[in-house]
């Protein structure tokens, strides 16, 4: 029999020749940018697989990077894998340099990280883009101060960007007291500590007034009243299953036609993170403070129900201490981060948005784990090919949840 | 004499829980952190491996029932296109039946009953059969989600398992 199926179900999308790839690009339109990287990944993958690079060839390329950014030949010290992340590879050193002034006699030691792409990501993005919204918030959000990108690969193996270290930790160094749940638990005194500048940077991030988009030229600049920004987006993550799929899911053709249906339009343009949420942001342990929120690939410009709705994604949620409250990203419930969200901002909280988004949301998380994680491991693309293999195991949780709350919105 | 697949990943998992991980305790992180996902996916297979046969099976009854359902109720309407769906339900249940099937033949005939499946409904003509094709798929999804759920629920991503069906599929603990 066996031949006839097996060749009706050929993974074409393991190595795709252009007429695959231009027919995706032309069903599934997406921000200028985006289509870019995407197609980029695309005709990447038919080739070598990922083979990480020494940390001295990549200090070597860092350093000659940097040295043609700033116009004069700089050192670098103490260089040094940074684990933590799945989809990007991170190199942290000190740059011995002249300071941002560049006065010829300074001589200044700036602890710096440089974030490069592999060939295949759970989060295929552009670094151009990063650069830019870091740019943008900075003074406004903390987040690791930008110095250089080189988007199109030109000194580094790969895409990449060098940024400041940021101080702070991730989780908490303690053993938290006994929860269940995959999202991060920071404990009841860290967390009052936390909830209150979780929302309220999240309030002042959505607020960045449309004046300063102009910042963000890798960036589609959406209008209010129309929900062609919001299609693109879904036609982002449809892309992505279109892309990096193993197998099919009727469940998922259904979601995103009524994603596409459904869509509303904006009523405000915001600055969305897209993966705002405990475990990307770090923090100073004793004080509380949030000092840096990190992982802005998924940045877009749309509708802030999104980042809302994505802290209360289930893979983020824990069970808190009585053993009955569900803590959204380790923070609060969603009745009461919307509250405080609503009271932060002067934009309001929509039931029907939040009631879209979720399911916009967890199509997407569907999509990375599914699609993007299991394909990015299958073609030997990354360093955390084993990573990748494992999370792509959370999928069907992932499915199943969507399915749930799809049949609710449907019903 | 030839070593099962069982007790090649019994020993390789042992020698890396009990001697390679303590000889790493100093290592970077990312290294440790890499050799407990080596062992997870290790663990797995070992959990599953005499599993597979059974799941690959209820899986491809799962889909040919779905492919049936779905092919019955846009017989009338949409003949060409259910044509190639009906034919991939009689290979599939040509499989099912055989003795001499392997794992790869079931995984082959689901994938091809879940594209055709899904392609149908990205080709639905109207409103009326876009909701029947909704009913049908939704109602049905479920379980086999559940199924896979299952099947994955050696990584250890489940908050309670025992919320999970058995299956007959799965071996008698």
């Amino acid at each position: 029999m066996i031949g006839a199926t097996r060749a009706g179900v050929a993974d074409v999308r393991r190595q795709p020749d252009n007429a695959l790839i231009d027919a995706i690009r032309e069903k599934f339109p997406v921000e200028r940018e985006i289509d870019k990287i995407l197609t980029r990944k695309m005709h990447r993958r038919a080739g070598l697989s990922f083979q990480l690079p020494s940390l001295h060839d990549l200090v070597t390329a860092t350093t000659v990077l940097i040295s043609a950014r700033a116009g004069y030949p700089v050192t670098l010290e103490r260089a040094r894998w940074l684990s933590g992340g799945a989809s990007k590879l991170q190199v942290a050193f000190d740059l011995r340099w002249r300071g941002p002034e560049g006065g010829s006699d300074a001589v200044v030691l700036t602890p710096m990280v440089m974030r490069m792409e592999t060939a295949a990501s759970v989060t295929e993005s552009s670094r151009r883009r990063e650069f830019e919204v870091l740019q943008l918030v900075d003074g406004i959000i903390p987040a690791p101060q930008t110095y250089w990108v080189d988007a199109d690969a030109e000194f580094l193996p790969y895409p990449g960007l060098i940024y400041g270290f940021a101080s702070g930790v991730a989780k908490p160094s303690g053993d938290s007291a006994k929860v269940t749940g995959l999202g991060q638990n920071y404990g009841p005194e860290l967390r009052a500590k936390l909830v209150p500048q979780f929302v309220e940077m999240l309030a002042t991030l959505h607020q960045i007034h449309s004046s300063q988009f102009a910042a963000l030229p890798s960036f589609d600049v959406p209008e209010v009243g129309s929900n062609a920004s919001i299609i693109k987006q879904v036609n982002n993550a449809r892309r992505i299953w279109e892309e990096d799929r193993i197998e099919e899911e009727p469940v998922m053709e259904l979601v995103y036609h009524w994603l596409v249906a459904n869509a509303p339009p904006l009523d405000h343009v915001s600055v969305v993170h897209g993966d705002y949420r405990s475990g990307n942001f770090l923090f100073d342990e004793t004080s509380g403070v949030i000092t840096a929120w990190l992982d802005w690939e998924g940045a877009v410009l749309g509708d802030r129900h999104q980042d809302l709705t994505y802290v209360t994604m289930p893979i983020f949620r824990h069970i808190a201490e009585d053993g009955q409250t569900i803590l959204m990203s380790g923070m609060g419930t969603a009745d009461e981060l919307f509250a405080r969200y609503a009271a932060a901002s002067r934009l309001g909280v929509c039931p029907e948005r939040l009631r879209y988004f979720g399911i916009f949301n967890r199509y997407l998380v569907t999509v990375l784990l599914l699609a993007a994680s299991a394909r990015a491991a299958q073609v030997a693309g990354t360093h955390q090919d084993v990573l990748l293999n494992h999370v792509a195991g959370l999928g069907y949780i992932a499915l199943d949840d969507l399915l749930d709350n799809f049949r609710k919105a449907v019903a | 004499m030839i070593q099962s697949f069982e007790t090649q990943l019994q020993v390789s998992l042992r020698a890396l829980g009990e001697i390679v991980a303590p000889a790493l305790a100093g290592a970077d992180k990312h290294v440790i952190e890499q050799l407990h996902l080596v062992m997870a996916a290790l663990g797995f297979m070992q959990a599953r491996l005499r599993s597979e046969v059974g799941f690959q099976q209820a899986e491809l009854e799962a889909y040919l029932a779905l492919a049936e359902e779905v092919a019955a109720n846009f017989r009338k309407h949409r003949a060409s296109d259910c044509a190639k769906l009906i034919e991939a339900v009689s290979a599939g249940r040509v499989v099912l039946a055989s003795a001499t099937s392997q794992v790869g033949d079931y995984q082959h005939s689901t994938r091809h009953l879940r594209q055709l499946v899904a392609a149908l409904a990205s080709d639905s003509s109207s409103e009326a059969e876009a909701a029947d094709y909704q009913v049908i798929v939704l109602a049905r999804s479920g379980a086999m989600i559940g199924d896979a759920r299952l099947w994955c629920l050696p990584l250890g991503f489940e908050l309670d398992p025992t919320a999970l069906p058995r299956r007959d599929w799965l071996p008698v603990a």
